[in-house]
């Protein structure tokens, strides 16, 4: 365990007891004839049901009663500190007997005996703090699970309509620890330890919304979650490390294969690709676990090393497509000495496997592997480039061009210099522009963006209506975790990677970054304010997602002039559209991930 | 062959390049505030889609701090929905995110809204205006007459900015709205 987690772990319950419990409601005190009565169907309830717990729930039932009885006489006043302070003691061993006592057989409910240790205690708090001393009335168990289920009750009673929600979620909280541990003690992997940890951090995300709709004390509830959330990220974080050293190292072998390969023309390429398509996989596992771990343990304390296991993902996928050029270039070489195909001849398909998706998505017929770029190739090595969409429509004379091509207008200024050929244009917006489409929903443009990389890779098949593919892409994205009401920037293209793309991601981006990724061409899936790109008003920035597919560059001085975008937020999408330099930068709302 | 001198000159013309650079018209504590999101832990909470409303001054353990609150949008140029508070952050002048969380609740669309002229101009002034305001309120002194007019200008402007958040706005700092309405200003309406 690291250190983090291990000073998380002894400091929760320090601050936890640190903690001022809140003064009970005076709804709650009102309940104490009705927590009576449900304390002694329960234990009737228990009797019939578990003969052999007869005995204890009884004698549970009579303790806790007396303990409330002598709480009362506290908060009217009579009792000392030290009073206070033995009566807190034994309501803690109540609790943890309770929590020792099973539930009756056909019963789903809270543990009853809870609600007369929660009113007790309140009470008890209220003459502590009369006395100055809150905490002393506040009993202290070292077991998380009986403070988990007292907090539990403490808050069906404060808030009755939403107890079922919070049940649900304590008993998804011991179950996951359980499986947790589980996971830990049978030495599981990264995937299966995956959804168990996304899980245990996605309680949390649950747990505050509803902790603020009642005053309880709950942080029994938040330990056990916190605890769950703790165990999942100790077990999580060697897993990922161990995939990202996998990945490297994986990714230096494939590298020496290469440089053999391209000596020694006996050295079949396959051998280079049946290496490529495991380390696909490696990627996507490594890719996975670094956004994960950058959001559950943030970013911001190079301690837990998230910015650094970011980065060496980031590396590995530039390494990767660096010698998926490499072995392309030979391939096509080896097959031109061989007189077998013509120039651009990329055969996809190989021994290699891609990873499908557990969500059962329909991906192409052919897998994809390490040296498969399908309609994407690199500019050289594969197929020509399809013709960039045009700035402005129509034809326009030559003096026109060279009046335009100093204009104070961007689009104009851009459009002259390109009909002049005074321009090139990187990236493949051509390629790209068919495949944009108007997202449906809400929140979907990252998700819309992926589609139509999907589509031009051949990944996702054209025939079938892009819209139909979003839906089912937001589905797995919100069962992956990587959607909610919205995309994480950590998860933007995740989708990607979850296909076998190699994926450069930048959620935290600086601009020199993103020029650069634009000057070499790259297809970058950008967080962008809409206002700034729509040239709309609105009274606060509208963050959303873009697919930047070229960039338009003057030959002389290398000015980046514009670049072309696929924009799934406006009805007809905007395919292929020119934005200006300048009014890109000012809508670019600081992440991008580069798809390689 | 007429038209060869205007070729010409249009040729010459279009060798002189212009360089049209981008440049930043936003203040860095406007930038800082409008990408609080990104900004870890707002960025593991917060969907990349929600953006934040302008940041209010907020006294936290005796210093300046601002909050915001985040809301989502939908819609297309020309139709675009707002959708009413649905997170809340407060964070140090410097950036620091102090605070984050997501509201229970579903969204709740927010009435259609015309924008006032020169709106970004306008805000972008507004922004310095918060910076000065929180200044002022962190200073905890009495404020002198001129100051007043700036409390009484700065909340005018607030209001006439916040949309339909008026209520949101009110309800994330309530104790340095008291402290506007104690200086001549008035809280959004």
């Amino acid at each position: 365990m690291s250190p983090l987690l291990l000073a998380a772990v002894f400091l929760l319950p320090v601050c936890a007891s640190g903690a001022a419990a809140p003064p009970a409601p005076p709804a709650l005190l009102l309940q104490e004839p009705g927590a009576r009565a449900a304390a002694d169907a329960y234990a009737a309830e228990i009797c019939k049901q578990a003969p052999d717990s007869c005995a204890e729930a009884q004698a549970l039932n009579a303790d806790y009663k007396a303990v409330l009885n002598s709480a009362t006489e506290c908060d009217r006043g009579s009792c000392a500190l030290a009073a206070i302070e033995r009566l807190a003691w034994t309501i803690g061993e109540l609790d943890k007997r309770d929590a020792a006592l099973p539930l009756p057989p056909n019963k789903k409910r809270e543990r009853a005996f809870l609600a007369l240790s929660v009113i007790a205690t309140s009470r008890l708090t209220a003459a502590a703090t009369r006395l100055g001393k809150p905490h002393s009335g506040s009993p202290y168990s070292d077991d998380p699970r009986a403070r988990a289920q007292k907090g539990l009750a403490g808050y069906c009673l404060a808030s009755p309509p939403n107890c079922g929600a919070m049940r649900s979620l304590v008993d998804e909280g011991l179950s996951l620890a359980g499986k947790i541990k589980a996971c830990a003690a049978s030495k599981c992997g990264l995937e299966a330890a995956d959804p168990l940890v996304t899980a245990a951090h996605g309680m949390f995300g649950r747990f505050f919304p509803l902790d603020k709709l009642a005053s309880a004390d709950t942080i029994g509830i938040f330990i056990l979650l916190n605890n769950a959330n703790i165990q999942g990220v100790a077990l999580y974080s060697p897993l990922a490390d161990g995939a990202v050293v996998e990945l490297a190292a994986g990714t230096d072998r494939l590298k020496r294969n290469l440089d053999l390969a391209q000596k020694n023309p006996a050295v079949p390429l396959t051998a280079v690709e049946d290496a490529g398509a495991p380390l696909l996989e490696k990627h996507r596992l490594a890719a996975r676990a670094a956004d994960r771990l950058s959001l559950f343990l943030g970013y911001a304390d190079p301690k837990n090393g998230a910015e650094a296991r970011r980065n060496k993902v980031n590396a590995a996928a530039i390494k990767l497509s660096g010698l998926r050029a490499r072995a392309l270039a030979l391939r096509t070489a080896n097959e031109l000495g061989e007189d077998k195909a013509g120039p651009g001849a990329v055969a996809a398909g190989g021994a290699g496997r891609a990873p499908s998706s557990p969500h059962g998505l329909t991906l192409s017929a052919t897998p994809r592997t390490l040296l498969d770029r399908r309609l994407v190739p690199p500019p050289g090595a594969g197929r020509p480039q399809a013709a960039a969409p045009p700035i402005l429509p129509g034809k326009q004379r030559m003096a026109h061009n060279f009046f335009y091509a100093n204009s104070k207008d961007p689009v104009k200024r851009a459009d002259a210099l390109r009909r002049l050929n005074r321009t090139k244009t990187v990236g493949d917006p051509g390629r790209y522009a068919p495949h944009a489409f108007s997202q449906e929903g809400d929140d979907s443009c990252a998700v819309a963006a992926q589609v139509a990389v999907l589509r031009a890779h051949g990944l996702l098949p054209t025939s079938v209506d892009p819209k139909i593919q979003e839906r089912a892409l937001v589905s797995e994205a919100k069962g992956l975790g990587y959607m909610k009401s919205g995309t994480a920037p950590e998860y933007t293209g995740s989708l990607l990677i979850e296909r076998g793309m190699l994926v450069d991601k930048h959620p935290r981006g600086k601009w020199p970054q993103l020029e650069s990724a634009l000057r070499r061409g790259g297809i970058i899936q950008a967080s962008v304010d809409a206002r700034a790109l729509w040239k709309v008003s609105a009274p606060k920035p509208l963050p959303h997602s873009i697919l930047v597919t070229g960039t338009e560059i003057a030959k002389k001085g290398g000015e980046i002039l514009g670049v072309y975008i696929n924009d799934s937020g406006i009805d007809p999408p905007g395919a292929g559209k020119f934005v200006p330099l300048a009014q890109f930068q000012a809508a670019w709302f600081g992440s991008f991930a580069e798809i390689r | 062959m007429r038209r060869l001198p205007l070729l010409l000159l249009a040729a010459l013309w279009a060798c002189s390049k212009p360089v049209e650079e981008y440049k930043e018209e936003r203040s860095p504590f406007q930038l800082t505030a409008e990408r609080i999101g990104n900004e870890e832990p707002c960025s593991r909470l917060i969907p990349g889609e929600w953006s934040p409303s302008y940041p209010v001054p907020s006294m936290r353990s005796g210093r300046l701090a601002y909050r915001v609150f985040f809301s989502g949008w939908s819609g297309r140029p020309g139709a675009i929905t707002l959708y009413d508070a649905q997170g809340d952050a407060a964070f140090t002048p410097e950036g620091k995110v102090l605070e984050c969380s997501q509201r229970p609740g579903d969204r709740k669309a927010l009435p259609a809204w015309t924008m006032p002229e020169n709106f970004e101009v306008r805000v972008r002034a507004l922004y310095a205006s918060i910076e000065e305001m929180g200044r002022l309120y962190a200073r905890g002194m009495p404020v002198g007459d001129g100051d007043r007019e700036r409390v009484s200008a700065f909340s005018r402007e607030f209001s006439a900015l916040s949309a339909g958040y008026a209520a949101s706005y009110r309800s994330l700092s309530p104790e340095f709205w008291a402290w506007v309405e104690k200086n001549g200003g008035a809280a959004p309406r």
